[in-house]
């Protein structure tokens, strides 16, 4: 730390606290554990310190979670009332566990009372979110009063909604003790959760509403914390992105066509891209094929795996999902057992991702169809995590069952990884035809083991794939978002491709100008294309280059009050 | 939430039957001349074109440039009747170039529909309609320089036979009413595709179509004003893959007067659209992803409630001036050049819609756009016009006898006078055959 004036300001960056709800090892429910742990293991290994702060979400009370992560209980707790709109006084109690994962200290904050336990505690990630969410910012603030200098992290970094308040807390209360610490706040999915300025204030989450600096457009501005979240309307998100010195998405196109319209223009100029990252390896995944299937070739594994599904027993984790595929199992070719009836050799798409509107599976099964009336021995595996949204899948199994040779829906989150990472290797394509996507993990991953992807223009998947059409560097097609024909066309250049390239066939039938090695080359740029940009020490590198601008950003900060 | 649409104007103006065509009859000059009345057509179409085609369509090129040069796409559709494309060539040439500059922007798609607007397609012999369709697409092609690929019956009438007729045509989309019995509780917004065919079905969404139709200067309808914003948003928040708009062009100006902000409303409606995130697209770039398939079953249209055929079909009036008509079409044929031009313009359905009787709602759209005080007056005048135009062909050809009327499952197929038009006949509908046998026993 650095003392300027009446202030101190961090003159470089060792120390870093992730504010999150998701770690990968700990608690996760989707992509932002992995991004969250892969970030924080790859910046330790670049000899940074870094803490996570989370919510316990009862893993503490779990023996196995406790022996792994080297769990045991802080010397501190912390305790207090909050005055709710109903004018009722509602105490809490927060102690705090800490814990080591792979190099990366953690801090779980935990419940020391029922009422209090029962939030923080509650094993569902997202339980009481907005609970949780206060609570740990309560817990931020108890934390931040035991610092002393040399404790201070260098950066806080937030991720998504649920960690803007905590995060928000820990920059305001470092500064009441004349302490400037840079804010990174992560968007990687906009949730666009609201509240009235209550929750937020005293009364409730804690945000004491003094005048402080904060960006605005050109200058630093005085505003209280009440004056933003007017600004914002309530919205947590807008809120975040006023407070923060630095905002941060998963990819440029997400930033600008979603986030930067729904929170204002106002953090286009402190705004900055930090990818997710993959850590499948090619050479794993090759071992793999040659152990499990004999081979390398995917034509062969191809074949073998497509052959293997019945042995394959998945069993949908939603009930309802299950009823409903065991109710049409003839015309999808499920077995009795919940195996799958094996699909002919031929080319394969492949589909992963939960089964919702969003990820366009309705425009995927229409633009198959088509695919299927030219080139009749193609294949489509759609690895589905089963949702509610029962009407869609529905529409999938009617579908489906037309062209039942060439399909099977999978709908389970269980399958073996190995299994999986094999599948993907095996493909001729994959498809990602998202509606809308903010990253697109699934991508990488396919690309890692040199699988092009067949990918809607949209959000990240638009600087992730790069089109064979109009790069020397194609790993794939973008079509438009939610077109069936620009799908169709795309998935079938891409089977043509891939035929072609194992020489079945020739490139006559493509839709554009190709040579029969256009395919092979494409997967060659796509595994190049990852190892460039989207491995986890590339992310953490460009983590280094936003910290290093919130940096700049909050001395800038510090010298609005000189 | 769509983030498509589609936005088409219908444009068309008939060639109307002399006002008093009966009580002043003419004996001298061409058939075009005694029947039809050309100071009433011409002014009408000057009217229009000064009110609504050229004001509105140099808002949409302004609009077209601007989403250029802002790099949005502004793509509308037109579907323009041969009658008025021919009234164009007589008495608005201005107005012909201005759809020629639109065709050149590549971001206008122009529509295949019948050349006279007629409701031939309703005929039991569909050889009248297949010509008028194909002699549209060869106008189209040659005045406006694209070839039609997606198809719109007169008013939007849609029968199974009309839909797998088009395809057969070589169409490759349809449009057509977004009726709820069509759909069959489906929603509007969606590409369908023909059940057991190609082509693809795009209904009209007629809700918010005839917002802009109908309800734009209603005062009493609750969501007055109407602002282009506003409009947006719902076509946004529409659940589906797409939504089609389908209005008459004379929305724009004279439905609508200028006045009433409607010009406004379509300069701003491609910015709002864009702004909203929804993309103007044009059935040729949508029609080859359909979303679920359709059977078609039962007559619809987008005439009044009902939509079906009876605005055209649905009162004895109607039937007898369509009856008369119908007799009239071999001889046309034979004779030719005018004759058969004013023989195609009295099947324009303008000339049927005049002799719709209901009242209400509907009646009251129907007599907005008529030519006569009342349905009564229009037939007196209509059929005797036609009779007179039919018997006049008689005698240029010198028939005396009674008329063959052939049969097909029960239904009047078609009317010959003479053995080469029985003849006709018999080629166009092989099935016939066994009314060859009859044919002597007729002309005894």
């Amino acid at each position: 730390m650095k003392r300027v004036e009446s202030l101190w300001v961090p003159d470089s960056l060792n120390k870093v606290w992730m504010i999150t709800f998701e770690m990968r090892g700990i608690a996760s429910s989707g992509g932002l554990g992995s991004a969250v742990y892969y970030l924080s293991t790859g910046l330790t290994k670049r000899g940074m310190s870094v803490t996570v702060i989370m919510p316990s979400h009862g893993r503490h009370l779990d023996g196995a979670y406790r022996s792994r992560l080297k769990l045991r209980e802080l010397p501190l707790s912390t305790s207090g009332k909050r005055r709710g709109v109903d004018n009722q006084v509602y105490p809490y109690r927060l102690g705090f566990e800490r814990g080591e994962l792979d190099g990366v200290e953690v801090v779980l904050v935990k419940g020391l009372d029922e009422p209090t336990g029962r939030v923080m505690d509650s094993w569902g990630v997202y339980d009481w979110a907005m609970e949780k969410s206060a609570l740990l910012t309560r817990g931020v603030e108890a934390l931040v009063g035991t610092l002393t200098l040399d404790g201070v992290p260098s950066l806080i970094h937030a991720h998504d909604w649920h960690s803007v308040l905590p995060g928000v807390k820990a920059k305001l209360a470092l500064e009441e003790r004349r302490v400037v610490v840079p804010l990174v706040y992560t968007v990687h999915l906009l949730n666009r959760v609201g509240a009235p300025w209550h929750y937020a204030s005293s009364d409730w989450t804690g945000l004491e509403d003094c005048s402080h600096y904060i960006w605005m457009v050109s200058k630093h501005v005085l505003r209280k914390p009440s004056e933003i979240w007017d600004l914002s309307e309530g919205r947590i998100e807008k809120f975040g992105v006023y407070e923060a010195d630095l905002v941060t998405s998963v990819s440029k196109n997400y930033l600008v066509s979603e986030v930067i319209p729904y929170v204002g223009g106002m953090a286009e100029n402190k705004s900055c891209v930090i990818y997710n990252g993959t850590d499948w390896d090619l050479g794993q995944v090759l071992e793999l094929a040659k152990r499990v299937t004999g081979s390398e070739d995917r034509k062969e594994v191809r074949r073998k795996l497509l052959a293997s599904l019945n042995t394959m027993r998945l069993v949908p984790e939603n009930y309802n999902v299950g009823n409903m595929l065991w109710n049409h199992r003839k015309s999808l070719g499920i077995r009795d057992d919940w195996t799958y009836e094996p699909l002919g050799d031929g080319q394969l798409i492949l589909f992963t991702g939960r089964l919702v509107y969003q990820k366009g599976v309705d425009v995927l099964v229409r633009s198959f169809r088509g695919v299927v009336d030219r080139e009749p021995e193609t294949r489509l595996l759609m690895l589905g995590i089963p949702t509610d949204d029962y009407a869609l899948l529905q529409d999938l199994i009617d579908r489906v069952s037309e062209v039942r040779d060439n399909v099977r829906i999978i709908a389970s989150s269980s399958m073996d990884p190995n299994m999986y990472k094999l599948l993907h290797y095996s493909a001729s394509v994959m498809a990602m035809p998202s509606r809308w996507e903010p990253f697109g993990i699934g991508a990488i991953e396919a690309m890692s083991v040199g699988t092009p992807v067949v990918a809607s223009a949209t959000g990240g998947l638009s600087e992730i794939v790069e089109d064979l059409r109009y790069s020397q560097e194609g790993t794939g097609f973008l079509v438009e978002p939610g077109n069936i024909d620009s799908l169709r066309s795309s998935l079938l250049d891409s089977v043509i491709l891939s035929k072609a390239s194992e020489g079945r066939g020739g490139v006559e039938g493509t839709s554009f100008r190709a040579v029969p090695e256009t395919w092979a080359k494409a997967r060659e740029n796509a595994v190049r294309r990852v190892d460039r940009m989207f491995r986890w020490s590339s992310v953490a590198q460009q983590a280094l280059e936003c910290y290093g601008k919130a940096l700049l950003m909050a001395k800038y900060r510090a010298s609005a009050y000189m | 939430m769509t983030d498509r649409v589609l936005v088409g104007f219908e444009v068309h103006q008939p060639f109307r039957v002399r006002r008093n065509a009966f009580w002043s009859p003419r004996f001298r000059g061409s058939p075009l001349e005694k029947y039809f009345d050309e100071g009433k057509n011409r002014e009408v179409f000057e009217r229009v074109r000064r009110k609504c085609y050229i004001p509105a369509t140099n808002v949409i090129l302004d609009e077209i440039e601007a989403g250029e040069d802002e790099g949005r796409e502004v793509k509308f559709f037109f579907s323009v009747s041969g009658t008025l494309l021919d009234q164009a060539e007589m008495w608005g040439r201005d107005f012909l170039e201005l759809l020629q500059l639109l065709s050149s922007t590549g971001k206008v798609e122009f529509l295949a529909q019948t050349y006279y607007h007629s409701v031939t397609s309703l005929w039991e012999d569909r050889t009248e309609w297949r010509e008028q369709v194909q002699m549209h697409r060869e106008t189209v092609k040659s005045l406006l320089g694209q070839e039609p690929t997606t198809f719109e019956n007169t008013e939007l009438l849609t029968t199974p036979v009309t839909v797998e007729e088009a395809e057969r045509m070589g169409f490759s989309g349809y449009v057509l009413e977004g009726k709820e019995s069509l759909l069959k509780g489906r929603s509007p917004n969606f590409v369908y595709r023909r059940k057991g065919g190609e082509i693809s079905l795009l209904p009209r969404n007629y809700v918010l179509s005839d917002d802009v139709a109908f309800r734009f200067s209603n005062r009493s309808w609750d969501q007055y004003p109407l602002t282009a914003n506003k409009y947006a948003s719902w076509i946004r928040s529409s659940p589906g893959q797409l939504v089609t708009l389908f209005v008459d062009y004379e929305t724009f100006g004279e439905h609508h007067w200028a006045e009433t902000g409607i010009m406004d409303f379509l300069r701003w409606l491609p910015r709002e659209l864009d702004r909203a995130g929804v993309k103007m697209v044009l059935p040729r770039e949508v029609v080859h992803s359909p979303y679920y398939e359709l059977e078609v079953e039962g007559i619809s249209s987008w005439a009044d409630i009902r939509k079906d055929h009876t605005s055209w079909l649905g009162n004895v009036m109607q039937w007898a001036y369509d009856e008369a008509v119908r007799r009239a079409e071999m001889p046309s044929r034979e004779l030719k050049g005018e004759f058969l031009r004013a023989w195609r313009y009295f099947s324009t359905s303008d000339n049927y819609y005049y002799l719709f009787t209901e009242s209400g709602g509907p009646g009251e759209v129907h007599s907005y756009f008529s030519a006569y005080d009342s349905p009564l007056d229009a037939f007196l005048n209509e059929f005797y016009a036609v009779n007179s135009f039919l018997h006049e062909e008689l005698k240029a050809l010198g028939v005396e006898n009674e008329p063959f009327f052939f049969y097909k499952d029960g239904k009047r197929f078609s009317v010959a006078w003479n053995e080469r038009e029985f003849r006709e006949v018999l080629k166009r509908d092989p099935s016939l055959k066994d009314h060859e046998k009859f044919m002597e026993e007729w002309l005894k």
